[in-house]
């Protein structure tokens, strides 16, 4: 679906437009209604087939028809969902060739930005109330969760004045945010996950932290979903011969044979994801592998499979 | 080590590519920000070094690549006395590479330390290779490295006398592919010596020997094929070792140390047969081949030996001549013909050379049966004083013409005077017709005899003793009384004499009497007569001493034992003095040659011995007296001079031709004549004339290669000369199987049939071992250990 993939996406400048193309592209594309059926409010009848939930049965109809019919609402229950974006500057990077200006591929930021912005849009559709949150150094809380509707261009608004830049204390953003928030919230991380700051240097260290935060987000009585999303030749390494690879954050340099490092980076990056996936599976928490390659549905359908099993 | 071509050596200055392209490769690398560097992070440190050592070996086996397709491009050669060093080389080297890989899986493992112990023992044996390379490549003896290398090849051409032999080549003759007409077995060894002169690689030396006396030919390249042309059969073929020799010597002088020596033969009987039974050791050590080409030889019938019954004839006398027939079965036409005396011949004329006509005087038929030989009987008729020229061919057209003819001369003399001085008539008588007898029968004989009694001898000697010497007669003295041998009266010490010592004789000391009385050989000039000798039956016999002319053409079974000597003179001779004959018994002289001061031959029994006093001496003129007849006409033919024949030599030996002979011929001072006159000598055959001088009277000349007549021109007679044959006896057609000739040579010779079986490469000259097949395998193991290598590390 060439409308919702982020080359194209990154063609069009305003990022409310951005989010409002995504979604309704991605509700374009869905077929029948699993996504239906979550509002007290009543929007139509229709005859009960095999594999209805039974509770649905509107048995006023049923005495009076002998039928089974199955009612069918609006949403009925709001869900506090709380998007928090990493805005270090690992994540504003370009990971291509020095001197090749690629304008067709976003930054992670920029995929996080505009997956943020498009779940605004389809929480805010639901009537669902929205708060931002920025992970940087410290956790910044930028706008408080709300559903009316004005709000989506506020919170589009705060997400389009953030730049990527500095570190980023992962696991005291989310230790924070855990403190703060109360229960029954679907909290949103945007991040590439990577060691920041004095971590810098221990991965499996950082990875426990990260995961311990998590968790006490989701003891907390939260649901969690963690978009992991990495640069697309963070992913594919296409990169051959002799390379200086160089931290945005710390400004450290290796210079390497990237043609015989390939496999022993994608091996220690499979490695972490799987680390990732398995932990995450453990606490039930939701993970979403993306890179700045991949469309946005992918993303969307995740949230709305947790907002169902959330409803 | 040697290359075929040295200058794609340099085509190693190209390990500056790989070289250059590491150099680069390491510059500049490109700048990626990365936010997953941490993933980098671990294992750059293991990770980099393995890489780092990978480029290093990659840049090594790009190196490699290179300098091994250089060098195999080049073609290296080696010497297999060289490969044993290469090969240690090679081992070191392949040994210091492993060690290499043991020090990279060391470091790679984490075990510096002994990694570098290992490298630096790897360091130090790929160091000691390439040292002991270079010392190896510079040191050792190049290698002939051209596809054919030149050679310095010494060729005798077996040009002996069986080589005139007409054949076929055996492989023509058994695969019966072209049947081709007999040539000359000379002509095919020379298109033999010339197939093998042009297959010869290029810039090769060849030095060209025949057999006969021309001189060796050197030679570069083929050229010498216009050598070839100029070789003919030889008649008198040098031996075969002197040749080898003589090339052996020519061939050292060559600077090519690639050095052969090929004899190219028919490997006939009479040609190498003598060589074979003792061949020597290869001249010099130099490698020596035959080439021995098969060559079927065609029948061939030939004259072995002809037999003058009388090579001294009588004038106007009829002498038999016995020829000996010897070849391949059927009927043969034998002729004698005698060349005119005509003395304006030979002559060259219009640039010819004009020999006396030869008129046919007899023709016979002989039939040869089986292998063996027969013998006919030409009869030559009467000739006049002079000596003749003749000759005896066999008309047939058989394989080997040489055989087909023989020369020989024949010299009529006047009658020489004898007189035979005796008192008994019939004793005279009978040696007067001793002397008178003919072989043919004739009525002329050659001694013109008279008889005198001892009462006239002093008148007789007186009358003779001023007569040149050419007409001084030979005295027979029968029975002398002792004054008749010495003192004034006598002839002997003048003239020629044979004295028949008698009872008449008185013991004492005989002094010979002297035309040189200022002479002092005194003692030479006495003969002591001790006593009669008397042998009781059956009494004594002859034996001849030694070789003379006299007894010569008496063989072992002449019966002498049946012609026995009961009494006889014993003679004690003096040391000058020469015993013929003696007797058995006693070993007393029987009969003895005095030279000095004049020939004269003492027989010290006497002879016919048939009166009554001498009768009682021997029984020398018995009952078969023929072998006493034949030793007294013997006697006065040597005192004549009558047994000097005519000359005729076999091929290659030096003619001598004393003028002596002309000189009883013609009158007067011809022997002095031709000492200061230039005469000349036309030799058979067309050959060009030659002017000859004689020395003391005899004219010698050793260019007798050539058979039949040889004349000599220019004395005031007509033209005379000598005949040159081919040594009696049958020249035999037979090869030799090569099994044979390779039995019989040496070991270290190579006996072939075809010069493409010779083998020109020697123990001396190392055998090439090209390296380029194990060079490409290299390279392609090279080039997939670097494709491998550099897939690797992408």
């Amino acid at each position: 679906m060439t409308v919702l993939s982020p080359e194209s996406l990154r063609q069009i400048k305003r990022l409310d437009l951005r989010a409002r193309m995504v979604v309704q592209g991605f509700l374009q594309g869905l077929h029948g209604s699993p996504f239906q059926g979550f509002s007290v409010q009543f929007a139509d009848h229709r005859r009960y087939n095999r594999g209805d939930d039974p509770r649905l049965i509107d048995w006023l109809v049923y005495a009076k028809t002998d039928k089974y019919f199955i009612k069918r609402f609006e949403a009925e229950t709001n869900i506090t969902g709380y998007l928090a974006i990493d805005t270090s500057a690992s994540m504003g990077v370009h990971s291509s060739l020095a001197g090749h200006t690629d304008t067709d591929t976003m930054t992670k930021f920029e995929y996080c930005t505009c997956l943020a912005a498009a779940l605004t849009y389809l929480m805010t559709l639901q009537q669902d109330p929205v708060g931002l949150v920025a992970l940087g150094e410290r956790m910044r809380a930028l706008l408080p969760p709300r559903s009316r509707r004005g709000h989506l261009s506020e919170v589009v608004a705060a997400i389009s004045r953030l730049e990527p830049k500095g570190t980023v204390d992962l696991v005291g953003g989310l230790s924070r945010l855990s403190a703060m928030m109360g229960k029954n919230s679907l909290v949103m991380v945007f991040s590439d996950l990577m060691p920041s700051g004095d971590q810098a240097d221990d991965v499996e260290k950082h990875l426990d932290e990260t995961i311990s935060a998590l968790s006490r987000l989701k003891h907390g009585g939260n649901d969690v979903i963690v978009f992991h999303v990495l640069d697309e030749a963070e992913v594919n390494f296409p990169f051959e011969g002799p390379i200086t690879f160089e931290d945005a954050e710390s400004g450290e340099a290796i210079t390497v044979d990237a043609s015989g490092f390939r496999d022993v980076y994608l091996d220690q990056l499979r490695h972490f994801r799987e680390s990732l996936v398995s932990r995450c599976g453990d606490l039930n928490i939701d993970l979403v592998l993306l890179h700045t390659g991949m469309a946005f549905d992918t993303a969307l359908t995740e949230y709305l499979l947790e907002r169902q099993r959330s409803g | 080590m040697s290359f075929l071509n040295v200058a794609l050596l340099a085509g190693i200055a190209a390990i500056a590519v790989p070289i250059a392209i590491h150099l680069l490769s390491r510059r500049q690398p490109k700048r990626v920000p990365f936010p997953s560097i941490v993933f980098l992070q671990k294992p750059f440190e293991v990770h980099s070094t393995r890489l780092k050592i990978r480029k290093w070996w990659l840049l090594a086996a790009r190196i490699a690549l290179i300098a091994a397709a250089a060098f195999a491009l080049a073609g290296p050669m080696l010497g297999s006395n060289q490969f044993a060093g290469w090969i240690a080389i090679a081992v070191v080297m392949m040994i210091a590479v492993l060690m290499l890989v043991v020090a990279t899986v060391l470091w790679s493992g984490g075990r510096a330390s002994l990694a570098k112990a290992v490298a630096s023992i790897a360091g130090v044996a790929l160091l000691l290779g390439f040292a002991w390379g270079g010392y190896s490549l510079a040191s050792g003896a190049p290698v002939q490295t051209s596809v054919d290398p030149p050679i310095a090849v010494g060729i005798l051409v077996d040009n002996s006398l069986t080589s005139a032999w007409l054949g076929k080549r055996e492989a023509d003759a058994v695969e019966n592919v072209t049947p081709s007409e007999s040539v000359p077995s000379l002509k095919i060894l020379l298109d033999t010596t010339a197939d093998l002169i042009r297959s010869l690689p290029r810039g090769s030396t060849v030095v060209l020997a025949e057999r006969g006396s021309a001189p060796l030919s050197v030679s570069l390249g083929t050229n010498v094929i216009g050598k070839l042309e100029q070789i003919q059969t030889t008649n008198h073929p040098s031996s075969i070792e002197a040749k080898l020799r003589a090339l052996a010597r020519r061939i050292e002088q060559v600077e090519n140390p690639n050095r052969h020596i090929v004899l190219i033969t028919s490997a006939t009987e009479d040609g190498i047969g003598v060589w074979l039974e003792d061949p020597a050791a290869s001249p010099n050590q130099i490698p020596f081949h035959i080439v021995r080409v098969g060559i079927e030889l065609g029948e061939n019938q030939g004259i072995t030996a002809i037999d003058l019954a009388d090579p001294t004839p009588p004038p106007e006398t009829p002498v038999a001549i016995e020829v000996e027939l010897a070849g391949a079965p059927g009927e043969v036409n034998v002729e004698l013909e005698v060349f005119e005396s005509d003395p304006a011949l030979p002559a060259t004329r219009d640039g010819k050379i004009i020999y006396p006509p030869a008129s046919a005087v007899d023709r016979t038929t002989s039939v040869l049966s089986g292998r063996g030989s027969s013998k006919v009987v030409l009869n030559m008729p009467g000739l006049p004083i002079g000596i003749h020229q003749a000759r005896v061919t066999l008309s047939t057209t058989d394989a080997f013409p040489l055989d087909d003819s023989r020369s020989f001369s024949v010299l009529v003399r006047p009658p020489s005077p004898v007189v035979i001085v005796g008192d008994n008539e019939s004793e005279v008588d009978i040696l007067v017709k001793t002397l008178q007898a003919s072989p043919t029968g004739s009525a002329t004989s050659s001694f013109e005899v008279q008889s005198i009694e001892y009462g006239d001898l002093r008148l007789a000697v007186d009358g003779q003793i001023n007569s040149p010497a050419e007409t001084q007669p030979v005295w027979i003295l029968m029975d002398p009384p002792t004054w008749a041998i010495r003192g004034d009266d006598s002839p002997v010490g003048r003239s020629p004499c044979m004295v028949l010592m008698g009872p008449s004789l008185q013991a004492g000391t005989i002094t010979r009497q002297t035309n040189a009385p200022e002479s002092k050989t005194g003692d030479a000039r006495r003969l002591e007569l001790v006593r009669t000798w008397r042998v009781p039956p059956p009494g004594s016999f002859l034996v001849p001493q030694g070789s003379h002319p006299i007894t010569d053409p008496f063989d072992r079974s002449t019966p002498w034992s049946a012609l026995p000597v009961f009494v006889h003179w014993q003679v004690e001779p003096q040391s000058q003095d020469r015993v013929i004959m003696s007797f058995a018994s006693s070993g007393h002289p029987a009969l003895i040659e005095s030279i000095e001061p004049a020939r004269c031959l003492w027989v010290t029994t006497p002879l016919p011995a048939l009166n009554k006093v001498s009768r009682d001496w021997n029984d020398l003129f018995g009952a078969d007296a023929w072998p006493t007849w034949l030793l007294i006409r013997n006697s006065v033919e040597y005192l004549a001079n009558q047994d000097a024949t005519a000359t005729s030599v076999p091929v290659g030996t030096t003619a001598s031709f004393p003028l002596a002979l002309l000189s009883q011929l013609a009158p007067k001072a011809i022997q002095a004549e031709a000492d200061a006159t230039t005469l000349t000598l036309y030799p058979p055959e067309g050959e060009l004339p030659a002017p000859v001088t004689a020395s003391e009277g005899v004219i010698t000349w050793s260019q007798t290669d050539l058979l039949g007549t040889y004349w000599i021109r220019g004395l005031d007679s007509p033209a005379s000369g000598f005949a040159v044959n081919l040594n009696e006896g049958h020249v035999k057609g037979n090869t030799i199987p090569v099994g044979d000739v390779r039995s019989k040579i040496s070991s270290d010779a190579e006996v072939v049939e075809s010069i493409e079986e010779l083998q020109w490469i020697s123990d001396e000259t190392p055998a090439r071992v090209p390296l380029s097949s194990p060079a490409i395998l290299i390279v392609a193991a090279l080039f997939i250990t670097e494709l491998a290598m550099s897939s690797k590390s992408k």
